[in-house]
């Protein structure tokens, strides 16, 4: 089964609350290997992540030196072609991450994990990242 | 004028580099510098981080009417304007002062908890009877860094 990063990330952040939920030894263990594989793939996001995070910063094309300096003859600039090339580099990056939030994972092969029906209450929010990884029995 | 949950600020990404480029190092920068447990280089790296963090806010687009929907930033970005245009500073006390504007109206926009904080200090502020400009202060004529014009 293939996710994708933006799915892993909340599959993720349910599977670390389930860890802290009092289950039987064989279904906790499930959770828990299903969680390990979900945390690498998670972990190859972040750093992708992290990257375009650090790496943001615009470039001016008009001026030497670094917009971002709070001298006068750069940061000062905030006409029309400053906000607007500020404005492409935003939309240029956010399009960056969002295709990496819609990349897919490797394929992740585990069983579907067997929980008997009356054993746990979760919130549609909550059971949906999840849903494909678990059996109601 | 751009609609709810669709501003340039809105999409998950653009929040994810506000919180790991302004937010997060806003915060760490002002607890080590107002910390006493901390020592004079941690406080030293805390400026700094509070100094980055606003030159990454910088970086982003500076929000406008058209690319913000709250009606509350619509006002909060005429008065960015206005007082602007009162203030005859330097051109980096000039940009601090933009930036917090910047800052201020972005969080508002987008960020709803931030939204219920500063709406609070606000309603709040009114209900203590707040008092005007210029009350208590010995300096009576005004300064020279500052000019009154219109309200447009």
């Amino acid at each position: 089964m293939n996710l994708t990063y933006e799915q892993c990330l909340e599959a993720k952040k349910v599977l670390s609350d389930l860890m802290d939920t009092d289950l039987p030894v064989k279904i906790g263990l499930d959770i828990a290997r299903l969680s390990n594989i979900i945390d690498e793939e998670a972990k190859i996001y972040a750093k992708a992540a992290k990257s375009l995070i650090k790496n943001y910063e615009v470039k001016p094309t008009h001026s030497e030196g670094s917009m971002v300096s709070f001298t006068s003859d750069v940061i000062g600039k905030n006409d029309d072609e400053t906000r607007d090339l500020k404005k492409q580099k935003l939309l240029e990056w956010t399009e960056k991450m969002t295709t990496l939030l819609e990349s897919t994972t490797k394929d992740i092969n585990v069983e579907k994990i067997q929980i008997p029906a009356d054993m746990l209450s979760l919130s549609m929010r909550k059971l949906k990242p999840i849903a494909d990884f678990i059996e109601v029995t | 004028m751009a609609l709810k949950y669709n501003t340039i600020y809105d999409p998950l990404p653009v929040q994810m580099l506000l919180i790991e480029n302004v937010k997060k190092p806003l915060l760490e920068g002002v607890s080590a510098i107002f910390d006493p447990n901390v020592s004079k280089v941690n406080k030293l790296r805390g400026a700094r981080k509070i100094w980055r963090a606003l030159q990454n806010l910088s970086d982003l687009p500076e929000p406008t009417i058209d690319e913000i929907w709250h009606p509350n930033c619509h006002n909060l970005i005429k008065i960015r304007d206005w007082v602007l245009s009162q203030l005859t500073l330097g051109d980096i006390r000039m940009d601090f002062i933009r930036n917090i504007f910047n800052l201020i109206i972005i969080l508002y926009d987008f960020d709803c908890p931030w939204r219920w904080i500063m709406d609070t200090v606000k309603d709040k502020g009114l209900e203590l009877e707040w008092k005007p400009r210029g009350y208590g202060d010995d300096w009576q004529d005004g300064y020279d860094w500052w000019e009154d014009r219109d309200f447009t």
